[in-house]
């Protein structure tokens, strides 16, 4: 394979362009504009093809108006860019076409008047171009369309019908087609289209047909049907709608277009084979206004002919207690759209709460609100009647629709009567009350809590007072000696250490020790020290110690008696203690000591 | 000396000390008696007369709990006729004559929000040291100071007597205590200005150099602002506010604080 040097690539693209851009620029654009038919029929789409050759940039001026035919919307423009080789040289050829669809209402000859174009920044204006529509008789005769509207006439917020009926004779056999064009659809001024309009209805057959050339709908099959004494295929298309602004409605001329479509697959484009059109009159609708006259005040914007059907949940019911009162809206009329009574200004409303409603359009013709009450007392027998004004058209008046008043059986409370019928007050920050006065008199004129300006001199005296006595009784008691040495707290718990040993002892030895003990601590000797020690020398000297002497003594019996025999009591022995502290025990035991030595 | 006789006064002393504060005056004792002419006229509705009423009662009055009640019926008063910055103005004397009642502390919070001024208590650490520091008055402070050195006393006559770690412990802390609560006392008394005013005028109130009302205003204190008095004329009052010194007119301030 021989190599092509990458400069000689870029210089023959070069010239292709620069061959391309010189020969655009030498050849002005060529411009075309024509019908492509001359002859269609009525209901029949025909086209205005715009082409302009040797350029891109162009543009439709704005579209004339022509009495009796629809011309436009103006579509997006197809753009197309070839280049080719004649002989070596090469060509490029540019060029943008439009299709403006046009559409007659009626039969007749037509002439588009001249509009402009522009191609490459020249305008260019189109000649007249003339179009003759026929109706297509075949099409009148093999198919129908119609347009009905119900009731012929509304007033404001009443909804009415519309329903499209359609169909083409059974012997049409090459039939794959139909194409509903109704130029109303979707845009209708002063009205709109309610919830639940179109909702599939059960037992009916649905089929889908191409609507305005653009998106497919449901439509219902209704079957065979004799039309003009041939057997057709009927379909119908219902919507309903609500006048929402007084004044003539109109629905321009809707066609039909049915008949055979050829090809559509990958290789064979899609083409119309034989084709019929049939169309349906222009219809409209006048709304009127609601009369002022004998209007109720109560009046919430219901129409049509409309009925109220009440119950409830159950018929016995604690006080308090929720019970639920489900009316139900049926009829023809702007169900969806009225306002409902306001419940907590009904009559028999007393000893009643309210606290709420549920509504819900359960079908096109049928609305169900549910009322949430609360009977607070025994004494309310009923729930009251919930009244709607409703204007009729047929009567062309205003009619009060109320339902039955539902008899119930309220409970009280076990212990109350009834609830507060009152709402509480909301809760809101208050001050605290009065405060309970101290009579004025002069004897309590003050508290005698005043600041004394005196204060500090008054605190730093009685402090440097504390202090001074503190030290001068300090010194006093400490020369006879330190209060705090073991010796002299063992002597000052000695009595409280008795008490103690007498609660816990259970034997005259354990006695015996406890009392040997407190004598020990009160003389400054060791534990054991009075037992069995002969007191017969300080008796002369410390008369009281007999009673110590015979009483341990008593004890000392005791123990070698195992508990047998009389010995002091705990009572009697404490006593004793007490006795013996007023005694001087260090001098008496000093004493005994030198005797026995 | 009997030792147990000396323990057992010590031990008595604390307990009396810790329950006989309240009868002592460091909390009002609620009485039941028949309602004050104040009363019966604020239960009618007659503002008014229940505040000429108690303020009558309040000038013949020394003693603080009752002068906090009075000033507490006054805020009452006050705020039930919607004056509200005057109510804060009785509420704030009220809590410095009782420092701890919650009903006017209360009062005076709400009375505040509804004047559209800040909390007085704001919640804060600040505020809380604030708020104890001065839960007692004065002449508590001083009540309490001399009961530690009673007790500081008795510790200290038993260490003479008995010697002993406890009883020097125990001194040494009452010892502490006391000089501490002296400490607060001295503080707070230099620290509390003698005298003090609340602006209750809606719109504030204008300071002028001079008592006369066709000098210019030099200073505009808010309401609800507290200014500190230092003099007065029939009319006026010399007080200083935000360091500024000059006069302003007598009936746009209360009074407050303590006497």
């Amino acid at each position: 394979m021989t190599k092509v040097p990458l400069g000689a690539l870029a210089l023959l693209v070069a010239l292709i362009f620069g061959a391309a851009a010189s020969a655009a620029a030498q050849d002005p654009p060529r411009v075309s504009v024509q019908l492509n038919t001359g002859l269609a029929k009525l209901g029949e789409t025909v086209g205005i093809l715009v082409h302009m050759e040797g350029t891109t940039e162009g543009s439709i001026g704005d579209l004339p108006d022509v009495p009796g035919l629809s011309i436009g919307p103006i579509p997006g423009g197809r753009t197309s860019r070839q280049a080719t080789s004649i002989n070596g040289r090469m060509s490029v050829q540019s060029s943008i076409s439009w299709t403006i669809p046009v559409r007659a209402s009626a039969e007749g000859e037509y002439v588009i008047p001249p509009f402009l174009v522009s191609a490459a920044g020249n305008d260019y204006e189109t000649n007249p171009m003339p179009l003759r529509v026929k109706e297509d008789l075949a099409g009148a005769e093999l198919g129908i369309v119609r347009v009905k509207i119900t009731p012929k006439k509304v007033v404001l917020g009443q909804p009415f019908d519309v329903e499209v009926s359609f169909g083409w004779d059974t012997a049409v056999r090459k039939l794959n087609h139909a194409d509903l064009s109704l130029p109303w659809w979707g845009q209708i001024p002063g009205a709109i289209e309610m919830e639940g309009s179109g909702r599939r209805e059960l037992g009916k057959s649905y089929t889908s047909v191409l609507l305005n050339s653009r998106s497919q709908i449901e439509v219902t099959r209704e079957g065979a049907g004799s039309i003009r004494g041939r057997s057709f295929e009927m379909f119908s298309l219902r919507r309903s709608y609500l006048a929402t602004s007084p004044g003539l409605i109109e629905f321009p001329a809707s066609h039909l277009k049915f008949g055979q479509m050829l090809g559509g697959g990958f290789l064979d484009p899609a083409r119309e084979g034989d084709m019929y059109y049939t169309k349906a009159e222009p219809v409209s609708l006048v709304v009127g206004t609601l009369p002022e006259t004998g209007r109720p005040r109560d009046y919430l914007d219901a129409v049509g002919s409309i009925t109220a059907r009440a119950e409830i949940d159950r018929r016995e019911v604690n006080a308090g207690d929720s019970i639920k009162l489900r009316v139900e809206w049926t009829g023809q009329g702007n169900l969806e759209f009225f306002a409902l009574p306001d419940a907590t200004h009904l009559d028999g409303m007393e000893n009643i709460n309210f606290y709420g409603v549920t509504d819900e359009l359960k079908e096109r013709n049928r609305r169900v609100s549910v009322f949430d009450f609360a009977p607070l007392s025994e004494s309310v027998k009923e729930l009251p009647s919930i009244p709607l004004v409703v204007y009729n058209p047929e009567t062309e008046a205003y009619e009060r629709v109320v339902t039955q008043p539902m008899p119930i059986r309220v409970h009280a409370l076990e212990g109350t009567g009834s609830l507060d019928v009152e709402e509480l007050p909301e809760l809101e920050e208050d001050i605290r009350d009065l405060r309970s006065e101290i009579p004025a008199s002069p004897s309590r004129g003050g508290d005698g809590l005043e600041p004394d300006p005196h204060f500090l001199r008054k605190f730093g005296g009685a402090l440097a007072l504390l202090g001074a006595a503190w030290a001068g009784l300090r010194v006093a008691v400490r020369r006879n000696g330190d209060p705090a040495t073991p010796g002299n707290r063992r002597r000052r718990a000695a009595h409280r250490n008795l008490r103690r040993a007498l609660r816990r002892s259970d034997s005259a030895s354990a006695r015996q020790q406890a009392f040997g003990a407190f004598l020990s601590a009160r003389s400054g000797e060791g534990e054991g020290a009075w037992i069995g020690r002969d007191l017969q020398p300080i008796l002369v000297a410390y008369p009281a110690m007999a009673k110590v002497a015979l009483a341990m003594a008593e004890l000392d019996s005791a123990v070698w008696s195992s508990g047998s025999g009389h010995q002091a009591s705990d009572g009697e022995l404490l006593a004793l203690a007490r006795t013996v502290e007023s005694l001087d025990l260090e001098v008496a035991a000093n004493t005994l000591q030198g005797e026995s030595r | 000396m009997n030792c147990r006789f000396l323990w057992k006064s010590l031990l008595w002393a604390l307990l009396c000390m810790g329950f006989a504060a309240p009868g002592l005056g460091l909390e009002a004792t609620p009485e039941a008696q028949t309602p004050s002419a104040g009363q019966v006229a604020y239960r009618s509705g007659d503002y008014a007369s229940a505040k000429a009423h108690w303020a009558g009662a309040l000038e013949q009055t020394t003693g603080s709990a009752r002068r906090g009640e009075l000033l507490h019926n006054l805020g009452n008063a006050a705020f039930r006729e919607g004056n509200f910055l005057e109510a804060v103005a009785r509420y704030t004397s009220a809590v410095e004559h009782a420092p701890r009642q919650s009903d006017t502390w209360a009062n005076l919070e709400l009375a505040r929000s509804r004047a559209g001024l800040e909390a007085a208590d704001r919640g804060d650490l600040a505020a809380t040291v604030e708020r104890l520091y001065s839960i007692l008055r004065l002449p508590e402070l001083e009540l309490l100071s001399f009961g530690v050195l009673a007790l500081l006393g008795l510790c200290l006559l038993g260490e003479a007597l008995r010697g002993g770690r406890l009883t020097r412990c125990l001194a040494v802390i009452f010892l502490g205590l006391g000089l501490g609560l002296a400490a607060l006392h001295t503080w707070r008394a230099v620290h509390t200005p003698a005298q003090r005013a609340m602006v209750t005028a809606s719109g504030g109130a204008a300071l002028r150099s001079e008592p006369n009302l066709d000098l210019p205003v030099i200073l505009r204190v808010d309401g609800g602002g507290i200014i500190e008095r230092v003099d007065s004329l029939p009319g006026w009052l010399r007080v200083r506010a935000d360091g500024t010194l000059g006069w302003i007119e007598d009936m746009q301030t209360l009074e407050i604080g303590q006497d």
